[in-house]
C-alpha cells in the first residue's frame, strides 16, 4: 500500500508540475496590466473576433488582453454581482436587450462615449436604455435552402403548409435568445391570444425545438430540417465559407426582429481607461469589420457595410418592439409556453 | 482516530462540500408551486423508471451476447467492443440525437424520446454490468441445470430470483442516471418535458430565481438520499470459468450488441467524414486542434487517476455502510450550480481553473461510477474482509491482499470511462475554464459559429484519443498487477 501511495503521489505530482509550467508559460512575466475581457465561445475562439482585437489592441496599449468565456449571460451576470471587484471584470460582451433588465439591477455600469460614433438607424433606438453599448446586431428570420422550395414561404401562414409537416426548427425559448425572439415577436405583431393560437397550429408542423441556436442550426446544416430560425447574416457564412449561394433567410410579410449585442464596462473595473480604448477599437470602423465578417453579424456603425457581401444583403423589414417585456411578463409568458407544450 | 475513519470523514466532506459552499452564497431557498413541482417529478420518475427498466432488459440480451463473444474474440477484440459499445455514453447528446434522427424519422421528442435515448445510452452500461455478474454468479447454477435438465425458463426462473438484489442495484443506479440527466431532456424533450435537471436551468435562466434553484436542487439530493436506502444487499460473487455456461450465452445478443456498437460510430463517422476536410479548410483549426491536445488528454488522465485514488480509498475504508449507502445515493448540484460554486473559490484553496474543474467533475462523476459495479464487487468481498480481520489483519493488508487484485481490473475500467466522460466535457468546464482550451470547448465553439462539421470533426478525434485513453488504463492496470499485487 505504502508503494502503491507512493506512485500514485509521484504520478500526480508529474502532472501538477507539468500543469504548473504549463501555466507559467502561459503568465505573461511582465508588469503589464492584463485587460480581463468576457466574451462568448465564438467571440473569443480562434475564428472569432477575438484573436484579430487582441493583436491589434497590445500592439498600442501596452498591456495584455485575457479573454474569458462568459458561457451563459445570466449566470455571467450573476457571477459579476457575487464577484465585484475581486472578479476583476473590465469588459463584458454578448448581452441581448432581453439581458439588460438584468444586467441594470444590483449592478453599476460606466458610462461610454459614443458622440463621436456614427451609429446606423436601425440601432438608433436601443443606444439609450442603459450604459451598455451595442456592438453588433441583426434581424432575425427562417432560414432556408432554396433548391428544397419551389416557391419560397413569405409568411407566417405559409409555414402552416402540411408539406411542412416536420420540417422547422424553432429554439426553445427557455434557453435560447433566438427562441425568446421569435416567442416575444409573435405576441408584438399578434397580440398574446392570436400568437398562442398560431403557436398552437405551427407546433404541430415543428421538426424540434431545439435548446439553442446551435443545436438548431446543426440541424439543419444536417439536413434534418428544412427551415431554421436564425438570423438574416446567417447566408453570408454559407456564401462565405462554403461558396453556397443555396441558403437563404426569407423575407417574411410581417417584418422581423431584431437583436443586438451589448458591451459594457462595469462600474468595478480594474483598468477602466484601457477598457474604454478597448471599446473604441471594438466600435471602430476596423473593429466593426472584423466583427461583421468573423461574428456574421450586421456592424452598428455607419459605412462599414459598403463593399462587402453584407451590402447586399436584402433590406428586411424590421419590426420595432416598442416595448420590452420585464422579467416577470417573460416568466408568465414562458409558462403559458411550457403550459401548451405539455398539452400537445 | 484510524486511517479508515480519516478516509471516510474526508470523502464525505470533500464531497458534501459543494451542497455547503452553496449554502454560504444563498442562505435562503425556495420551491416552485406544488403544481410545478407534481409536474416535474412526475416527468422525472416516469422517465427515470422506463428508461431503467428497458435499459436492463436490452442490456441483459446483450450481456449474454458479450459472454458468447467474449470466447470468440481476441482479449483486444473483446476490450475494443467494450469500447463501442459504451459509445452513445461519451458521445454529446447532440450528435446523438443527430445519429438517431437519421433513422428514426419522424424522431418522438417528449417523453417517448427521452425514454427511447436514455434506454440506448444506458443499456450499454447494465450490458457491462450484467456480462460481470452473470459470469461471476450464475455459472454453478447453470451447470447445475443443465445436468440436472432443466430447461432455460426453469433457469432464468431461479436466476432472476438469485439475481434480483443485482437487478435491483443496477436498476437504482440507471433510475438515478436518468433522474439527474439534463442533457437528454432538453433535447429530446423538445420543450414537452420538464425534469428537475431542466427545471433547475430553466430556474436560473429565465427567471433568474437561483433561490428556487438551489431548492430544487437540495430536494433532488434529499429524495436520492432516501432512495439509496432501498436495495438489499446480496449474495456475495464467486468467480467462475466460463467455458461451459449452458444458458448463459446468447448468440442473437452477440451479433445485436455488435450491431450497436459499429452502428453509432459507422453513422457517427459517415456523418463526420466531410468534417474532416474542414479540419483543413478553416483557417487554424488544425494548430488549434493540436494545441488543445496535450492539455485534454492531461485534464482527462488526471480526472482518471483521481477517480483511481479515490476508488481505491474507498476500499481502504470498506466496510462501511454509511459511507456506501451515502454513496449509493450521493448526486452532486447540478452542473450549473457545482460550476458556479467552485467559480467563486478562491485559487489559493483549490488551484487554478484546470485543477478547479478537475476537483468538481470527480466531485460530479465519482457516485455514479461507485454506483455502476464498485459498491457491489466491494460487497462481494465482505465475507473475505471478515475472515481476514477475524485473523487479525489489519487495514493495509487486508487492502492490499484481498481487496486491491480482486478490484483492479474494475478500478481501472471505471477510471477508463471517467477519462472519457472527462474527454467529452464541456457542460462543466464551459462554466469553469475561460477560454476554449480543450477538444470538448473548441467542439462547442465550433458549433456556435456555424462550423457543425469541424464539431463533428474535433469530436471524432474526441473518440480516438478516448480509445487511447481507454487503453493506457489497462496498462496502468497490467503495471499495478505487476508492480504491487
Amino acid at each position: 500500500m505504502k508503494n502503491f501511495l507512493v506512485y500514485l503521489v509521484f504520478v500526480f505530482s508529474g502532472l501538477f508540475l507539468a500543469l504548473y509550467f504549463k501555466n507559467s508559460n502561459l503568465s505573461t512575466g511582465d508588469n503589464k496590466p492584463t485587460l480581463k475581457v468576457f466574451g462568448s465561445s465564438s467571440f473569443i475562439s480562434q475564428w472569432g473576433p477575438g484573436p484579430w482585437l487582441k493583436e491589434k489592441f497590445e500592439k498600442s496599449c501596452e498591456c495584455h488582453i485575457e479573454f474569458n468565456d462568459s458561457a451563459d449571460s445570466t449566470i455571467l451576470l450573476q457571477r459579476l454581482k457575487s464577484e465585484g471587484r475581486n472578479g476583476g471584470a473590465d469588459v463584458v460582451l454578448g448581452f441581448d436587450q432581453y439581458d439588460i433588465d438584468n444586467a441594470t439591477a444590483g449592478l453599476e455600469w460606466r458610462k461610454i462615449n459614443t458622440d463621436n460614433i456614427n451609429f446606423e438607424d436601425s440601432v438608433r433606438e436601443v443606444l439609450s436604455r442603459s450604459h451598455l453599448v451595442p456592438y453588433d446586431w441583426s434581424l432575425l428570420s427562417f432560414v432556408v435552402r432554396k433548391s428544397d422550395f419551389q416557391s419560397l414561404p413569405k409568411n407566417l401562414n405559409d409555414l402552416l403548409d402540411p408539406k411542412l409537416k416536420g420540417q422547422i426548427v424553432l429554439e426553445d425559448p427557455r434557453t435560447s435568445s433566438p427562441g425568446l425572439q421569435f416567442l416575444l415577436w409573435l405576441i408584438e405583431i399578434k397580440g398574446e391570444a392570436k400568437a398562442f393560437e398560431y403557436l398552437g397550429k405551427l407546433n404541430q408542423q415543428l421538426h424540434s425545438y431545439a435548446p439553442s441556436w446551435s443545436s438548431a442550426y446543426g440541424l439543419f446544416q444536417k439536413a434534418q430540417a428544412k427551415i431554421v430560425y436564425s438570423y438574416v447574416t446567417s447566408s453570408v457564412y454559407h456564401l462565405v465559407e462554403d461558396k453556397n449561394t443555396d441558403v437563404v433567410a426569407l423575407e417574411m410579410d410581417e417584418g422581423h426582429p431584431a437583436q443586438y449585442e451589448f458591451v459594457g464596462i462595469p462600474a468595478t473595473c480594474k483598468n477602466c481607461e484601457l477598457a474604454e480604448k478597448f471599446v473604441a477599437l471594438l466600435l471602430s470602423k476596423e473593429g466593426q469589420k472584423t466583427i461583421m465578417e468573423k461574428n456574421f453579424m450586421f456592424p452598428v456603425t455607419q459605412g462599414v457595410r459598403e463593399g462587402t457581401v453584407f451590402a447586399n444583403i436584402p433590406n428586411y423589414k424590421m419590426t420595432v418592439m416598442e416595448v420590452l417585456p420585464t422579467v416577470a411578463d417573460r416568466e408568465r409568458i414562458l409558462k403559458k409556453w411550457s403550459q401548451l407544450r405539455r398539452t400537445e | 482516530m484510524s486511517s479508515s475513519k480519516t478516509i471516510r470523514i474526508f470523502l464525505i466532506a470533500l464531497f458534501l462540500a459543494p451542497y455547503l459552499l452553496l449554502l454560504t452564497h444563498w442562505n435562503h431557498f425556495s420551491l416552485p408551486p406544488f403544481e410545478e413541482l407534481a409536474w416535474i417529478f412526475k416527468n422525472s420518475l416516469i422517465q427515470s423508471i422506463l428508461s431503467s427498466v428497458i435499459a436492463i432488459a436490452l442490456g441483459f440480451w446483450w450481456a449474454r451476447g458479450l459472454l458468447f463473444l467474449e470466447q470468440k474474440l481476441s482479449p483486444s477484440q473483446n476490450r475494443g467492443l467494450e469500447f463501442l459499445i459504451l459509445l452513445p455514453n461519451f458521445l454529446p447528446a447532440l450528435f446523438l440525437l443527430l445519429i438517431l434522427l437519421s433513422v428514426i424519422t419522424p424522431f418522438p421528442f417528449g417523453l417517448t424520446g427521452v425514454i427511447l435515448v436514455h434506454a440506448l445510452m444506458n443499456a450499454s452500461l447494465a450490458a457491462l454490468f450484467l456480462k460481470d455478474i452473470l459470469k461471476k454468479k450464475l455459472r454453478s447454477l447453470a451447470e447445475l441445470c443443465w445436468v440436472e435438465g432443466a430447461s432455460s425458463v426453469a433457469f432464468w426462473k431461479e436466476g432472476f430470483r438469485y439475481l434480483r438484489g443485482d437487478f435491483f442495484w443496477l436498476f437504482a443506479f440507471i433510475f438515478i442516471l436518468c433522474f439527474c440527466s439534463f442533457a437528454v431532456p432538453l433535447i429530446a424533450g423538445g420543450g414537452k418535458v420538464t425534469t428537475f435537471e431542466v427545471a433547475i436551468y430553466e430556474k436560473i435562466r429565465t427567471s433568474t430565481d437561483w433561490g428556487q434553484a438551489i431548492g430544487l436542487s437540495y430536494l433532488q439530493f434529499g429524495f436520492l438520499l432516501l432512495f439509496s436506502f432501498l436495495p438489499s444487499e446480496h449474495p456475495a460473487p464467486q468467480r467462475e470459468r466460463l467455458e461451459r455456461a449452458p444458458y448463459l450465452k446468447s448468440v442473437s445478443g452477440g451479433v445485436s450488441a455488435i450491431l450497436f456498437s459499429f452502428f453509432w460510430i459507422g453513422v457517427f463517422l459517415w456523418q463526420s467524414a466531410t468534417g474532416f476536410a474542414k479540419l483543413l479548410q478553416i483557417e487554424g483549426l488544425w494548430r488549434e486542434t493540436l494545441r488543445v491536445i496535450p492539455l485534454s488528454l492531461f485534464l482527462s488522465l488526471g480526472v482518471g487517476f483521481a477517480i483511481l485514488a479515490l476508488l481505491f480509498l474507498s476500499a481502504y475504508a470498506f466496510p462501511d455502510s454509511w459511507l456506501k449507502r451515502f454513496f449509493l445515493g450521493f448526486v452532486a448540484p447540478s452542473t450549473a450550480l457545482l460550476g458556479f460554486v467552485f467559480l467563486f473559490l478562491p485559487s489559493w484553496f483549490a488551484g487554478d481553473e484546470f485543477l478547479k474543474w478537475m476537483i468538481a467533475f470527480v466531485i460530479l462523476i465519482f457516485a455514479p461510477l461507485y454506483r455502476w459495479g464498485w459498491v457491489q464487487r466491494l460487497e462481494g468481498l465482505r465475507g473475505q474482509v471478515q475472515v481476514a480481520r477475524t485473523m487479525g489483519a489489519d487495514a493495509r493488508m487486508i487492502f492490499q491482499k484481498i481487496l486491491l487484485p480482486q478490484t483492479l481490473d474494475l478500478a481501472c475500467r471505471l477510471s477508463a470511462v471517467a477519462s472519457l466522460w472527462a474527454l467529452g466535457d464541456f457542460a462543466l468546464s464551459k462554466m469553469i475554464i475561460s477560454r476554449p482550451a480543450t477538444l470538448a470547448l473548441m467542439a462547442e465553439s465550433l458549433m456556435s459559429s456555424y462550423r457543425i462539421e469541424g464539431a463533428m470533426a474535433v469530436t471524432a478525434l474526441i473518440l480516438f484519443f478516448g480509445f487511447i485513453l481507454f487503453l493506457v488504463f489497462r496498462g496502468v492496470e497490467n503495471v499495478i498487477r505487476r508492480k504491487f499485487v
